[in-house]
């Protein structure tokens, strides 16, 4: 099962580089090398069973990325003010709610599920929702400019590569 | 497994928020239109090489790090008082046509069509890339996959990387193109030529001939005489890489022409107290508030103010549209501000066709890319029409080229005094005696979505995209209602 891991953020705003600090951490703790692989157009260049990867992407630009794996475990800040700071949650792309109504005010895209389905329908090999899983760290500080991780939220990261590493045994 | 519920309202602290007052009567008395502000970047940048700049810059944020990435290196360019080779300039260009061309097919597609090609008031569900694809077939999808699929590729060739391109630095670039490599960008960018006649089409068929569209176009609601913004070249052509600022007035007269150094005599920027962002104007016109006009300051920056500002087209296909728009809507400057995204699709179209002329051009393979700096470094502006305007990235540095002051205007920046009237105004026409559903709500949004307003930052955390409240309130500033885009 060609699976792909994605740290998503972005690394200079504080907090939101949490994604990409914990996609290194399971990188080094799995002895798996943060790929830095060409867009896999042609999905029989997989090669690796898994890929780590960084990205600050979304929407249609991620659903890309995504073509030609049958699982992906995406690694993000999450911003709801609904969990402490520092908190790891776990879900799958299809406990999402459906957020297709915002269309409209996002940031210059469409949401990751319609990203999906589009790419679905034209015939691209992408992951069920059901086989999208999300590693989400709560954190509020996300849009200041820093490189450094607050204290909770670098606490956070092996609680979250312990969940990242969880699931990569469970399925196989 | 745990399960989550997301409330994405509980994000909107700062972020894309409408506040709506209205009068007795319970029409509309004004309204405020907030974006998010980030937090910190010069502190972040002071003490960094200027050569840094380029690679940090672009990744301020995930929808334009190219723009952010030519504008820095331009302006580490200045601050090394070095001028590049001629192939490194094109090699710079040419990425960021392919990126332009992915960018405003991105805007065309996910964001105007739903309301163009499923119509405005379409159930909320329908009104999306999907929507659009369910009308107009699986055909349209392709195209704009494959669209971006070559504009990716490019960018990753040139760029030396996939996402945040990696090849600029002062002096030049730091990649020579392969004869290989310079076949296949020449053959995605015919291409990309086919593509972007192909949806001029598709919006002359769909939307030019449907009245009720025609109608909302030219109607009153998305209307504004304002001053219009654009780079262009030594013949006043439309140029998104290079050239002088030209502004023009609401009559279409050239108002100044600068020189990117001198931005700071052309440029001012208001602060009001409802908002962290501030609003730029013409400083030499001066500001007199959100208003329309001649004596107003406020000026647009967006797809449709650059050719408004210039003379036409630098390629000849792009030249015909142009004229054609123009002639179809009874000559120069238009005001009416949907017809941005018509101006986008010629965009696309001059940024294909260029992508063509620069891959045929005999020096793009040349091995002279890079001219080494040997000045002493000390402060320097890059300006670049990032797709969603002028982008303005100014640098000083000590005698080391370590840096000590950073500011930067961003294409959005430009632009919020016109988004900030195009949703007032479209409110205030909209909204009648205390009324509004989902439909009006989305015709308020379209006042903003014209400008194709970049909140990069706010795609990164989850649940992924900008939310957006509409708060409508008494004049007391009493809450009558709330409307919440995410809540299905």
């Amino acid at each position: 099962m060609h699976t792909l891991i994605v740290g998503l953020g972005n690394p200079i705003l504080g907090d939101d580089g949490v994604g990409w600090r914990v996609a290194e951490a399971v990188s080094a703790r799995s002895g798996i090398p943060l790929g830095d692989a060409p867009l896999p157009l042609d999905p029989t260049r997989i090669q690796n069973p898994v890929t780590i990867e960084r990205y600050a992407l979304a929407g249609l630009s991620l659903m890309e990325r995504l073509i030609g794996y049958e699982r992906v475990i995406l690694i993000d800040s999450l911003n709801t003010g609904q969990h402490p700071q520092g908190e790891v949650v776990c879900f799958t792309l299809d406990q999402l709610p459906d957020l297709t109504y915002g269309h409209s005010a996002s940031a210059h895209d469409v949401s990751l599920k319609n990203a999906l389905v589009m790419g679905r329908s034209m015939g691209q090999p992408l992951p069920a929702d059901t086989e999208v899983h999300i590693v989400a760290i709560e954190a509020l500080h996300v849009y200041d400019f820093k490189e450094e991780l607050t204290p909770a939220i670098a606490a956070a990261v092996p609680v979250a590569v312990d969940r990242v590493l969880e699931l990569l045994e469970r399925a196989g | 497994m745990e399960r989550v519920t997301i409330d994405p309202i509980t994000r909107l602290e700062g972020h894309g928020k409408i506040d709506i007052f209205l009068d007795k009567n319970g029409d509309v008395a004004n309204s405020y239109f907030q974006i998010p502000e980030l937090r910190g970047f010069e502190r972040f940048c002071v003490g960094r090489p200027v050569e840094e700049m380029p690679l940090l810059t672009n990744r301020i944020c995930g929808v334009c790090p190219e723009a952010h990435h030519m504008a820095g290196a331009k302006a580490a360019d200045a601050v090394y008082h070095v001028d590049p080779p001629r192939t490194a300039k094109m090699l710079r260009e040419l990425l960021y046509m392919a990126f332009y061309a992915t960018d405003h097919t991105t805007h065309f597609y996910a964001l105007a069509g739903p309301d163009f090609i499923v119509g405005p008031d379409a159930p909320v569900a329908e009104r999306n890339i999907l929507g659009v694809i369910h009308k107009v077939g699986l055909e349209i999808g392709g195209k704009v996959i494959q669209m971006r699929k070559y504009g990716h590729h490019v960018v990753e060739m040139i760029g030396g990387r996939k996402v945040h391109p990696a090849t600029a630095i002062p002096g030049g670039v730091t990649k020579i193109l392969s004869e290989d490599e310079r076949k296949e960008i020449e053959q995605m960018g015919r291409w990309a030529i086919d593509f972007a006649l192909f949806s001029l089409q598709a919006f002359n068929d769909i939307v030019l001939a449907n009245k009720t569209y025609l109608d909302l176009i030219l109607g009153d609601v998305y209307y504004h005489q304002t001053y219009y913004m654009g780079l262009v070249d030594a013949n006043n052509k439309v140029n998104f890489y290079d050239g002088k600022v030209r502004v023009v007035d609401p009559e279409g007269k050239e108002f100044c022409k600068y020189e990117p150094t001198d931005y700071v005599k052309h440029i001012a920027e208001r602060v009001e107290p409802w908002t962290y962002l501030k609003f730029p104007y013409l400083k030499n016109v001066g500001w007199k508030g959100f208003v329309d006009g001649k004596d107003s300051g406020v000026y647009v920056a967006s797809p449709l103010s650059r050719l408004n500002a210039s003379d036409g087209m630098a390629t000849p296909l792009a030249q015909e549209q142009y004229e054609k728009m123009y002639a179809t809507l009874g000559g120069k400057p238009v005001h009416h501000r949907l017809v941005t995204h018509w101006a986008r699709l010629i965009e696309l179209l001059y940024a294909a066709e260029h992508w063509v002329e620069l891959a045929t051009d005999p020096e793009i393979t040349s091995p002279n890319v890079h001219k080494k700096p040997t000045e002493v470094p000390t402060e320097g502006v890059g300006i670049v029409e990032a797709p969603r305007g002028t982008l303005t990235h100014h640098y000083w540095t000590d005698e080391r080229g370590l840096i000590t002051k950073v500011n930067l205007i961003v294409g959005t920046t430009n632009n919020y005094a016109p988004i900030q009237m195009s949703t007032n105004k479209a409110a205030r026409a909209l909204i009648k005696g205390g009324k509004v559903n989902e439909g009006l709500l989305n015709m308020v949004e379209m006042g903003f979505r014209i400008y194709d307003p970049c909140f990069g930052c706010a795609t990164h955390s989850l649940p992924g995209q900008m939310p957006l409240e509409v708060t409508l309130r008494t004049e007391d500033g009493e809450v009558i209602d709330v409307i919440k885009q995410f809540v299905g």
